[in-house]
């Protein structure tokens, strides 16, 4: 009773806040929350109208008529409950201004150091924090790249003040396959250097592999035989899990014939891979299916990679793969506009992926590559609170989401682009002095 | 002694820092005659035509006479001409012959990069071809050895390089050899980067600004000459006036125009101002047949041909060509077709020979020959109608008396695949060329190998590169301490194991380094003789097969 | 297969297609100003819409489209691109107005028909933003298939001319070059300077005119340009992003009696929207582009909605080849910010960019009179599941998602091998008017 209380006084101060003084920021609140009535996409399990409790930061039940007599309740009729959207590969947090480049961290000096923790340099306040959740999108993959071993990426909610409250408890060492690609446009190499380019880069890679191969063996060996080895070398410590299977690598690949060989590269290496970007996944997307590697695969709205290729090669990519079997996620490779998300998912499902799956690519499928599923990616009792409240099919642009909530705080919808249309929409002055 | 060591220190150094390298100063024989009788030859008297068992008198530069049984003067110089096949000389309408490429250093910095002077923006249009033509460099010869008689000169340059001339290819000084100065004005779309005008669009803007202001220009010069007391002296511009004969329409302007939109450019500015057009070196302009051949534009081909792959004759793998491989192979198609769609249309060509090897020259054109073009049009391109745009076809293109005795031989007709050349007259003056000895060792010199010269108080090291290619030995070095500039030698003699070469090294005075070398397995010893200087001890030793074979 | 390249071939050779008359049966036409109309029937003959209405008679040599469940608008709209364009930027000059991007139109840019097929009939193919007063810009229809650059040109379209305020002409000249423009005093004073020069020149030739001077003065197409904007025979659309760089913009403009002006991008437009309502000024924005510099960090994907609830004509641009692919989605985002209704959130896309190019009496809707210019969509344009079906201009069919083949390329390189696959396409989010800036500026420096 003194618990309701505190939330009913949290509530009214919350609102005396707002309406008494429009300037100050509005602030999350957590507590009990019954949502009542909604139709749940649950993803996992179908959709279906019913009530969702909310409680210590997890979705403490489903079903219909639930009730809580502490829970605030929000009355959810004709609306629609989503869980969270997740973007699977993103530099949210990383990067500030894009032209800046001290305010930039997702790309540090060197080749081989996988050491370099994006979780670190996630700045809790980035302005593009807010404007990306208040579209549905709770939990992003923040990344480094630029680089063969640019470092490792990390899940993230997008609420929270400390590297802690933001982690969810994953994260990925990334790899940068070497590409036979272009680089752009005004690359002007003939094809054999390209090709030379590549294997000089393939080898290093392979050479690299087999010190952090040695490194494994030798670790091992020192802990089976419970001898001392003192040594100080994070890059190779980093490494330690992705060897031994512990987690999947991320591999950034995207041309046709470099996924072919990556393909081939990780079979020989005999570890777990996740393949990112995976841009021309349409032409090999039998092999990647035969080879179980999943994708994260995106932005969606993207030109083709070839002049001859068809106009929408990358809007159908990703249905292509899934329709082979690939387990497919999606993700925007953005920074200040990771928040079209489910724009890009609402183009992959246009273009042959059908919305369900579409919504699977950015919520279970993603939760499962980074190996989070028991907590993320769908509505189910004992998951974590990352859902929303829209009104309507949260890929169309149309519509609104009217109720955010990570890890069961209930996220103001609020931004620094919302707070900007609240103060010029109907600016005081207008063109008077 | 230490003087001349002196000297060759003064040399080598000259060689290091790449000083022009000119080629061989002409060795052949005083001339006593200008008078030569070529007997019993096939001649080709103009595209199309085929006349057999003519003789051809020669006298003074000139085509005396031609006709059958001609009787010898007195100081002719007989030459049995059996079988030989006799041409007008090719006329060459649009190249560099002769200027030698700009040594690549960094250009001078441009004070003002927004407002710069005219010559650092690459408008020189009052600059002339024959001020930097030289005959004796390489390309000239090269260019004779193909059979070209006439080179219309392009100076080297960007937007506005200058005039054009004609120059015969003898090898005697350059004014000598000018048959026809100011035979156009030319035009490029070439920006200096960094400088206004910096890009295409800004070229086009600033030449037009130049042709507007060239008009009135004139219109000032003529309103002053005619009433100096009335107005006041124009400023004298000599770019403006250099321009005057374009906007006059005394001259046409030749705008090298190699790609489709520049085509098109091309064509807009000329309908835009009103000068005479010709695009030249043209290399993609079938989209536009239409509207040339309607505003009678000159066209000028370039022989510069797209490298074809060598394509497998297996008929089944031809048939799993996929989609990107047949419309590739369809745009090659329309690039080596090019001359064929002209002919077709009806617009008459000359053709141009910028970026082409001059080994490549008749193997392009007969490229062009297998994709449609007439033997009849290709010849045109080569004489008649280069000659008519030059406005020189009264005194040549075509072999006629009285015209001049420009004239290109071969001992098969030339379009055969293996016909090759065997004289060349150039006003009347006789170059020979003789079938080249195939070297028979199968090129067991080839290679990469080191040299050191023993000169008294220093020792020059560097690297000798041997190749052996279509059975003849090609030798090209460079010092060590100068990698980048790599010398071609020349007159190669391989007998046994002795190679002997030349090549020439130019330091206000030519000089003509000989050497002598006796080959082992994998070493070699010899002597280099430095022209007025004597004979230093050279060694070397094998270090790796050619990397470019 | 091979079909469908003797199809191409024969656009190859023909050059110009010849116009079609198409009648577009039973489809939902947003006409944009003037409702929705349900079953209902579009005609375009010679190029033009002829009739809108119920069971239109079938004309002969008529081509029917079926557009029963379709949704027809008008093609789309783009007042600022750089596609089919051979240059963007003349670099060397902080002033460049005598340059013409009409002069580098490159008919065979794949990204031509990459932006049909993303309903895009017209483009407005601009200069770039290095330089304070940059080249003149071209209004291109999408005629995909002409190989006469000139073909793409709208006939009529006003002449308009590229100006650029903030960080990249201070970059290019200021950064680069040592010279002014360093800062947004010295852009302001590069405007005021050249309109000044220009008003001079007009001077010196109506002097000459008049017989009070004898000597022609010198030709000098800059300032010839400079005059013809004085006289409002040109539109200015300017690269700006900060409010106040804006507002200095219109100051500079009073003072030297220039009435026409769109502001690109403008991301902060919303600030100042009762400044550029009063002006009479427009706006053509991105739908959400922001943070990709330090001048748009305080920016706000509602500003589209801001600015039209304001009174300022908006459009939504692209300025990238990908991004032009699907403005329709663009502009359905005005929805989440902002709300607008469906009507104002197609006329960010059609008749609005009309307007800011002055050819809204030719295009812009689906009016009798106006061009032939439609494309059909699969679901409403502003849900993101909408697909665009085919695209007609001047009443030809440029796009056709059933029939085009894959490889649309007009221009094949004879040499290029198949493998030509490219990391980086255009596409990132940051505005491409600097296009080149990277190499201009190793090229300069070494020179």
């Amino acid at each position: 009773m003194l618990n309701r209380l505190k939330y009913i006084f949290v509530l009214m101060l919350t609102v005396w806040v707002v309406t008494v003084n429009g300037q100050q920021v509005k602030k999350a609140s957590n507590g009990i929350f019954l949502l009542r009535n909604g139709m749940l996409h649950t993803v996992t399990h179908g959709t279906f109208s019913g009530d969702i409790l909310i409680k210590d930061g997890k979705i403490a039940d489903m079903g219909s008529s639930l009730s809580d007599v502490n829970a605030i309740i929000i009355d959810c009729t004709g609306k629609h409950v989503y869980p969270g959207l997740i973007d699977a590969g993103c530099r949210l947090g990383l990067s500030e201004i894009g032209s800046i480049s001290l305010t930039k961290d997702y790309a540090e000096h060197g080749t081989f150091i996988p050491q370099m923790k994006a979780l670190t340099a996630i700045n809790p306040n980035a302005v593009a924090i807010p404007v990306t959740r208040v579209n549905g999108v709770t939990t992003v993959f923040s990344k480094p790249e630029g680089s063969t071993f640019p470092g490792t990426g990390a899940v993230i909610d997008l609420f929270g003040y400390t590297p802690e409250q933001m982690s969810a408890g994953s994260e990925g060492v990334i790899m940068e396959f070497p590409a036979t690609g272009r680089r752009n446009k005004w690359d002007r190499r003939s094809e054999k250097d390209i090709e030379t380019d590549a294997e000089k880069s393939l080898k290093k890679i392979n050479d690299i592999w087999s010190d952090i191969y040695n490194y494994h063996r030798m670790d091992s060996l020192a802990s089976a035989q419970k001898l001392v080895w003192n040594r100080n070398n994070a890059a190779m410590d980093a490494m330690l899990p992705v060897v031994r299977k512990e987690q999947p690598l991320f591999i950034e690949v995207n041309a046709q014939g470099d996924i072919e060989s990556a393909i081939k590269w990780v079979k020989a290496k005999n570890i777990r891979a996740v393949f990112s970007g995976v841009a021309e996944g349409w032409r090999v997307a039998d092999k990647l299916a035969a080879a179980r590697i999943p994708v994260i695969t995106g932005p969606v709205l993207s030109l083709p990679h070839r002049e001859n290729d068809r106009y929408d090669a990358a809007y159908t990519n990703a249905a292509k793969m899934a329709k082979a079997g690939v387990k497919v996620a999606l993700r925007t490779n953005n920074a200040e506009n990771t928040r079209n998300l489910p724009f890009n998912a609402g183009f992959a499902a246009a273009y042959g992926m059908g919305v369900d799956e579409a919504l699977k690519a950015v919520t279970m499928n993603a939760a499962e590559i980074f190996g989070i599923d028991q907590l993320y990616g769908s509505l189910d009792k004992g998951k974590i609170a990352n859902l929303f409240i829209s009104d309507g099919d949260p890929f169309e642009p149309g519509t609104q989401i009217e109720r955010l909530f990570i890890r069961g705080w209930d996220i103001p919808l609020e931004s620094r682009q919302t707070l900007l249309n609240d103060e010029f929409l109907h600016r005081t002055p207008g063109l008077a002095r | 002694m230490s003087n001349k060591i002196y000297a060759f220190i003064c040399l080598i150094f000259a060689w290091m820092t790449g000083a022009d390298i000119h080629a061989q100063v002409s060795g052949n024989p005083k001339s006593f005659s200008d008078t030569y009788l070529l007997k019993n030859c096939f001649v080709i008297p103009q595209p199309g035509q085929l006349l057999t068992g003519q003789d051809i008198l020669i006298k003074k530069g000139k085509i005396a006479a031609i006709g059958t049984s001609l009787k010898a003067p007195f100081d002719a110089v007989e030459i049995p001409m059996d079988s030989m096949y006799v041409y007008a000389g090719f006329i060459d309408a649009y190249s560099h012959t002769g200027i030698a490429r700009p040594e690549q250093k960094d250009r001078p910095k441009v004070s003002d990069t927004v407002y710069p002077q005219n010559e650092e923006a690459g408008i020189t249009p009052q600059v002339h071809a024959g001020d930097s033509y030289q005959s004796s460099d390489k390309s000239v010869a090269e260019m004779r050895a193909a059979g070209f008689t006439l080179s219309n000169i392009v100076p080297r340059g960007f937007m506005l390089p200058g005039y054009a001339d004609l120059f015969n290819l003898g090898d005697e000084p350059g004014d000598r050899m000018l048959l026809k100065a100011e035979t156009a004005q030319n035009f490029q779309f070439t920006p200096i980067r960094g400088v206004y005008p910096g890009t295409v669009m800004g070229v086009m803007a600033k030449f037009r600004e130049l042709y507007k202001n060239a008009e009135l220009f004139a219109a000032k010069e003529k309103l002053y000459k005619d009433m100096p007391t009335q107005y006041n002296r124009p400023e004298y511009s000599r770019e403006l006036n250099a321009l005057t004969d374009v906007t006059s329409r005394k001259l046409r302007l030749f705008v090298r125009a190699g790609h489709t939109r520049d085509v098109y450019r091309a064509m807009k500015l000329s309908s835009e101002l009103g000068f005479d057009l010709v695009l030249a070196d043209v290399k993609q302009g079938w989209h536009y047949l239409d509207e040339i051949k309607k505003t009678n534009t000159g066209v000028i081909l370039s022989v510069d041909l797209p490298e074809m792959e060598k394509t497998k004759t297996d008929s089944v793998s031809s048939k799993k060509q996929s989609p990107f491989e047949i419309k590739k192979a369809e745009s090659l198609k329309a690039y080596l077709s090019q001359a064929a769609t002209f002919e077709k249309a009806g617009i008459p060509f000359a053709f141009s020979f910028i970026d082409v090897k001059t080994g490549d020259i008749k193997k392009n054109i007969r490229t062009m020959v297998e994709n449609g073009l007439s033997e009849k049009a290709a010849l045109a391109a080569l004489t008649t109608y280069p000659a008519q745009l030059m406005g020189v076809a009264a005194q040549t293109g075509t072999i006629e008396k009285g015209k001049l005795a420009n004239l290109v031989i071969t001992n098969k007709p030339y379009f055969d695949e293996k016909a090759a050349i065997r004289y060349v007259f150039v006003e009347g003056k006789k170059f020979e060329f003789s079938e080249k000895p195939k070297a028979k060792d199968g090129g067991k010199y080839a290679g990469i190998w080191s040299y050191v010269v023993e000169i008294p108080g220093m020792t020059q090291e560097g690297k000798v590169t041997i190749i052996f290619e279509n059975g003849e030995y090609k030798i090209s070095m460079y010092d060590n301490t100068r990698p980048g500039d790599v010398i071609t030698a020349e007159d190669i003699s391989v007998e046994g194991n002795r190679i002997t070469f030349s090549s020439n090294v130019n330091m206000g005075q030519p000089i003509h380094l000989n050497f002598d070398l006796t080959m082992e397995d994998k070493t070699y010893s010899g002597t280099v003789t430095v022209s007025g200087f004597g004979a230093f001890p050279v060694k070397g030793t094998w270090i790796s097969k050619p990397n470019n074979l | 297969m091979l079909k469908n390249i003797i199809f191409i071939t024969a656009i190859f050779i023909s050059g110009v297609v010849q116009a079609q008359n198409i009648l577009i049966k039973n489809g939902t036409v947003l006409t944009i100003t003037d409702g929705v109309k349900e079953n209902t029937d579009v005609l375009i003959l010679g190029g033009k819409i002829k009739q809108i209405g119920a069971n239109i008679a079938v004309p002969k040599d008529t081509r029917v489209v079926d557009a029963k469940g379709l949704y027809v608008m008008p093609g789309i709209i783009d007042a600022h691109s750089h596609i089919a364009l051979d240059a963007i930027n003349e670099f060397a000059s902080p002033v460049t107005a005598e340059v013409s991007v009409g002069d580098m139109i490159n008919p065979f840019d794949v990204a031509i028909y990459r932006a049909l097929a993303g309903g895009v009939t017209i483009s407005h193919a601009m200069h770039g933003s290095a330089n304070a007063i940059g080249g003149q810009c071209q209004t291109i229809k999408h005629r995909y298939g002409v190989t006469n650059p000139d073909a793409l040109k709208m006939e009529g379209a006003p002449r308009t001319i590229k100006f650029a305020l903030g960080e990249n002409p201070m970059r290019v000249h200021g950064e680069g070059k040592n010279i002014i423009p360093n800062t947004r005093m010295g852009v302001e004073q590069t405007f005021r300077d050249a309109f000044a020069e220009g008003r001079l020149y007009m001077q010196r030739w109506e002097d000459f005119r008049k017989g009070i001077t004898k000597e022609s003065p010198e030709y000098n197409l800059r300032l010839q340009t400079m005059a013809d904007i004085l006289r409002g025979d040109i539109l200015i659309h300017c690269h700006s992003y900060r409010a106040d760089e804006i507002l200095m913009l219109m100051n500079v403009l009073k003072d030297f009696g220039v009435k026409k002006i769109c502001f690109q991008h403008v991301n902060e437009g919303f600030k100042v929207a009762p400044e550029l309502a009063a002006f009479g000024a427009t706006a053509s924005v991105f739908s959400d582009w922001w943070a990709y510099k330090f001048e748009v960090y305080y920016s706000t994907a509602y500003n589209a909605a801001i600015l039209t609830k304001n009174g300022v004509t908006t459009s939504i641009n692209s300025d990238d080849p990908e991004l032009i692919r699907h403005l329709y989605h663009e502009a359905s985002k005005t929805q989440r910010y902002g709300g607008l209704t469906d009507e104002q959130a197609l006329a960010l896309i059609t008749i609005n960019p009309a307007k800011q190019l002055g050819i809204d009496d030719r295009v812009g809707s689906i009016t009798v009179g106006k061009d032939g210019d439609i494309v059909l969509f699969k679901h409403h344009p502003l849900s993101v599941y909408a697909i665009p079906q085919m695209t007609i201009v001047d009443g030809i069919v440029r796009f056709d998602i059933q029939k085009d083949p894959d490889d649309m390329r007009m221009e094949v390189s004879p040499t290029a091998s198949e493998s030509s696959y490219y990391q980086e396409m255009y596409g990132e989010e940051e505005d491409s008017c600097l296009q080149g800036f990277s190499e201009w500026l190793m090229d300069s420096k070494t020179k």
